[in-house]
């Protein structure tokens, strides 16, 4: 019997080598029972149900209908096959053309003509529309993928991509509206993502020709064509006469509110970097496309994408950062940089002054250089490693975090090693310089075996106090990573550097000196640092917990 | 699994009604489908008689007589009270067996050589032998057992399907996202699979939706009014819990 596992969704213990590639079974029962898919909207009037496929099938001759593929409010969607061109259609019923008003079907017509003239990749193309068998249809490019609810119901989407997603619908929006048509009803439901992840906006302009015929309409009661009210613009609801384009942008920020927060502004709404962690920068953004007034908004959904774009363009300041209630501090990363090189040179004087009688410069220097070289990558490292920026990769970062205490103990490990292999290094690399260039008196203490010995026990232990501090950089190398990333953290690295030293110092080597102060002096100057570390973070610590 | 789960409008026959409508004649499409639901849903008989405290020989007979018996007489007619789900109807089936078997004691001489289904009992005593050491009463083994099978086979015709068009690494790699949305990073998945995050989304979204199809078919197939889909379902989801 293997170890039973618990469902981190569910919460059921479970066998995993009884179930199919190890999944929960209960929650892939989850999956298809009715209200884990998509809930076919019905409220208000009872609708019609869709008509099945060998009803249609006589009144399109040249499609070969393959499926039903859903209902919406706009109509019934079926799947479809152009035979002679090969290529998959959706084919859309729209309403039954209403026999108390004859003009319906021509308002259609035009209307369904004037989509038809729209071509852009990010638009849902119409190739054919008409009447028939009383119905009105549309065959449309079938998009093969999922709408926008369908995606934000099954997780959460990151920042960086309701970025390009609002970017793409600005795109195609600004499109149309330079062709005088609005969209009238942008919504998640109406933005596709095809498989590769692009937008494509469907339903342009059906809202206008369905509200007129709100009455008429078998297909969708009164409800249901009011059915989005959520991301109307104020404007729609009170003057639908004079609704423009700008209607589209406010709808664009409710559906871009929605994306980064997955709430809807209703009331008065919060900014959306006071409920998730983003850049104070979209704040802008959402809230001038959602201003009430269309005046104030964004005339031009190309400025909307301009901005969004800008935004995504450069890299997004950490959340930590980008919290309005946390001001950069502009004289820590100074103070810090001066503390730790304070620290390291009065340390590296000192070392230099007592320890030359044993060690040639020669040595010395070389150690030292072998030194930077790698603390040097490691810090870069330590600077690169990107910050958390959704609650899931927070969540992650936190599950695999060390803890001080243990982050601590790497850190030691990596510059126990880094320490011995330095020496070691040195060690051989003056053994050649000796050898090339012998002093007087002969000299050197090179010793082979006693150098591959050590080189044996410092290599591994490098290898894996660096593969370490690797795993402690994603999650806290010192106890402050956590919450900082860039020069930050590889400042904190460097600082973090000389409190190891001072330890190695007065623990490994403080015989190998004339007396044990110098050891004293680096532990001493190490603690220096430790407490301007303490003090340069603390307080924004408190206020970022206060805040939190 | 297309041609007999209900198409989109829900009025196709199911397998299981095909045979409830055949009744005790021998339609051989009836029997066809019989004989096809047996052999995809015996194991848990096979945990069932286990539990009962037969030993391995003894169920595998009992399990092979049992299907002897059913395929002989195929009387479905005694048994209205349980004759809307082939699950229940299968176990109901066994105990009147096992119940008549007990009296006769022949269990030995009906199975003798003739099987009527090829059923790997290897297989079924190694999932026999996972089964946690609990104190279920056999049916809650066999109902468990039956959920397991029903997943299982799904989720194999899925992943066949995903070979099929040759993408099976991709089912390899989302099939995880199936039960936990979101708790898998799609970046990590999108660099696994050479793709941008967007599609990740999309594709995992597409999998969950072939999921709930197939699903939802395969239930379709196991009861008689494809209303019932979501009952057997909530049946299902009941007999994994505890």
């Amino acid at each position: 019997m293997t170890t039973p596992k618990t469902c981190p969704r569910c919460g059921t213990a479970y066998e995993p080598a009884r179930s199919p590639h190890g999944l929960c079974l209960k929650c892939l029962i989850a999956v298809g029972m009715r209200d884990e898919g998509e809930v076919i909207v019905t409220q208000g009037a009872p609708r019609e149900t869709a008509p099945p496929l060998d009803a249609i099938a006589p009144l399109f001759p040249e499609l070969v209908l393959e499926e039903f593929v859903g209902q919406g409010g706009m109509g019934f969607v079926y799947r479809a096959r152009h035979p002679e061109l090969d290529r998959k259609v959706a084919l859309k019923l729209l309403a039954r053309a209403n026999a108390s008003d004859p003009s319906f079907v021509e308002r259609f017509r035009r209307e369904a003509r004037t989509l038809a003239r729209l071509s852009h990749p990010g638009i849902v193309t119409i190739f054919d529309s008409g009447e028939r068998g009383g119905w009105c249809y549309l065959v449309m490019e079938y998009v093969e993928g999922a709408n926008l609810r369908h995606l934000m119901r099954a997780a959460k989407i990151e920042p960086k991509q309701a970025l390009s997603i609002v970017s793409q619908v600005c795109d195609a929006l600004q499109y149309s509206h330079d062709q005088g048509i609005v969209h009238r009803d942008i919504k998640p439901e109406n933005v596709l993502l095809d498989l590769s992840g692009r937008v494509k906006l469907a339903d342009f302009g059906l809202a206008r020709v369905l509200d007129r015929e709100r009455g008429a309409f078998a297909l969708t009661g009164s409800h249901q064509v009011m059915g989005t009210p959520h991301y109307m613009a104020p404007e729609q609801w009170e003057k639908p006469a004079s609704v423009d384009h700008r209607a589209d942008i406010y709808a664009v920020g409710v559906v871009f509110y929605e994306l980064l927060t997955g709430e809807m502004p209703l009331g008065r709404f919060e900014a959306p970097s006071k409920r998730v962690q983003i850049d104070v920068r979209l704040d802008e953004i959402v809230l001038k496309s959602l201003e009430k007034q269309p005046e104030r908004r964004y005339q031009h959904a190309s400025d909307v994408r301009t901005d969004v774009d800008s935004v995504a363009s450069g890299a997004l300041p950490h959340p930590a950062r980008a919290h309005p209630a946390g001001k950069t501090r502009a004289w820590r990363g100074p103070l810090v940089l001066a503390s730790t090189a304070l620290a390291w040179s009065a340390a590296l004087v000192t070392f230099l002054a007592m320890a030359t009688p044993h060690a040639s410069v020669a040595e010395l220097a070389v150690s030292l250089a072998l030194f930077a070289l790698i603390t040097g990558p490691i810090a870069w490292h330590v600077a690169h490693v990107p910050a958390p920026r959704t609650a899931e990769e927070r969540g992650a970062w936190r599950a695999a975090e060390f803890g001080f205490g243990r982050s601590f103990l790497f850190g030691l490990v990596f510059f126990v090693g880094l320490y011995i292999t330095c020496g070691v290094l040195a060690h051989a690399l003056g053994a050649v310089w000796y050898r090339l260039v012998p002093p007087e008196g002969g000299g050197g203490n090179f010793s082979g075996p006693f150098a591959v010995t050590q080189l044996l026990i410092g290599l591994p232990t490098l290898l894996g106090g660096w593969h370490a501090l690797d795993l402690s950089s994603r999650s806290s190398t010192a106890w402050m990573h956590r919450r900082f990333t860039g020069f930050d953290a590889a400042l904190t690295v460097f600082a973090a550097s000389v409190v190891y030293l001072g330890i190695i110092a007065f623990t490994l080597r403080g015989d190998s000196f004339w007396t044990p102060w110098p050891a004293f002096v680096i532990s001493g100057l190490a603690l220096l640092v430790l407490v301007t570390l303490r003090i340069a973070w603390w307080p924004r610590r408190r206020a970022a917990a206060a805040s939190a | 699994m297309s041609t007999t789960g209900p198409d989109a409008l829900g009025f196709q026959r199911t397998r299981w009604s095909l045979v409830l409508a055949a009744g005790k004649s021998s339609d051989p499409t009836a029997r066809a489908a019989l004989s096809e639901l047996c052999a995809a849903y015996w194991m848990p008989l096979y945990h069932y008689v286990r539990r009962r405290g037969h030993d391995r020989a003894a169920a595998e007979d009992l399990v092979q007589g049992f299907f002897l018996r059913l395929f002989e007489r195929a009387d479905f007619a005694t048994l209205d009270a349980e004759r809307g789900r082939f699950r229940a109807f299968l176990l109901v089936a066994l105990k009147h067996y096992l119940a008549d078997e007990h009296d006769k004691r022949t269990a030995e001489k009906r199975g003798g050589g003739r099987a009527p289904l090829s059923l790997d009992f290897e297989r079924a005593d190694s999932q026999w032998r996972l089964e946690p050491a609990t104190d279920a009463t056999p049916e809650k083994a066999y109902e468990r057992a039956f959920a397991e099978e029903l997943l299982a086979r799904t989720l194999a015709s899925v992943e066949r399907d995903y070979a099929e068009r040759g993408e099976a690494r991709a089912f390899g790699v989302l099939v995880g996202t199936l039960t936990a949305p979101g708790a898998l990073p799609h970046r990590a998945l999108a660099a696994e699979l050479g793709v941008t995050e967007g599609a990740v989304q999309v594709a995992a979204h597409r999998l969950r939706e072939r999921w709930r199809g197939a699903l939802r078919a395969e239930v379709a197939a196991i009861v008689d009014d494809p209303t019932e889909v979501d009952a057997e379902l909530a049946a299902l989801f009941a007999a994994l819990t505890g």
